[in-house]
């Protein structure tokens, strides 16, 4: 189980799939937002599935531009099988949602996201606490 | 955060900027050439450095290429945000303090 890593080290973000879209169609609130976290050292972190929902083949060049700043992570096997926990806890079948909130959940980082609803179920889910902010 | 001010960051024991220990970029495990190179730092910067490394269990050259790729991508991603700008308007002071109070909230780059 990856734990929350709350105080342990610097507070990042992490991106949904809404908030590529929300990218993609030149969302300017999303887009400062990604201005100011760069400004502070911050590169917003997007789960590989969370490009591979938004991505449909291209161009996108909004997306494809802030990708260029993003952390792209891999799932690896102990997340893989952590999202699959996830899921199972909270009776959920969104793979992509249960990847960024274990994503989120093992740095206590803040998710930036267009559908609240569904990851605060898979929040709750998870044994720690996780801010949404809503774009 | 340019390279030169980590590493000043570094040598006054600020946290540099966010790396997340548990994310593997993509495409970092690939085998990649090295170019050695010669490079001067104050002797502070490289006290700093070679501390930062240390307490990371890194390499010095580890610790420096690391912070040049993060560096690197930093500037790459503002530079998209300066493209968004010149295709969509510049950002208003108004629109930046709103995204910093959101930041500040959620204390988004701090420790």
């Amino acid at each position: 189980m990856t734990r929350s890593r709350v105080g342990a080290g610097v507070v990042g973000v992490v991106y949904d799939t809404g908030a590529l879209l929300a990218a993609e169609r030149a969302n300017r609130a999303l887009w400062v937002l990604n201005d100011e976290m760069l400004r502070r050292g911050v590169r917003p972190v997007v789960p590989s599935v969370v490009l591979a929902q938004a991505w449909r083949g291209g161009p996108q060049p909004n997306l494809s531009r802030l990708l260029k700043g993003c952390v792209i992570e891999s799932l690896a096997e102990n997340a893989a099988r952590e999202v699959g926990r996830l899921l199972a806890a909270a009776g959920r079948p969104d793979i992509v949602d249960a990847a960024v909130v274990v994503s989120a959940g093992s740095r206590g980082d803040l998710i930036v996201t267009s559908d609240p609803d569904d990851l605060a179920e898979l929040t709750a889910a998870l044994d720690v606490r996780l801010s949404l902010h809503v774009i | 955060m340019s390279l030169a001010r980590q590493l000043e960051a570094a040598a006054q024991g600020e946290p540099r900027h966010r790396v997340p220990p548990q994310v593997v970029p993509c495409g970092y495990a690939k085998a990649m050439a090295v170019e050695k190179l010669s490079i001067s730092l104050d002797e502070d910067v490289a006290a700093a450095a070679r501390a930062a490394a240390e307490a990371e269990g890194m390499s010095l050259s580890a610790w420096l290429s690391r912070a040049a790729v993060e560096a690197a991508a930093i500037e790459a991603g503002l530079r998209a945000g300066g493209e968004f700008e010149a295709e969509n308007g510049p950002f208003s002071k108004e629109e930046r303090d709103v995204a910093n109070e959101v930041l500040d909230r959620y204390s988004v780059g701090r420790r």
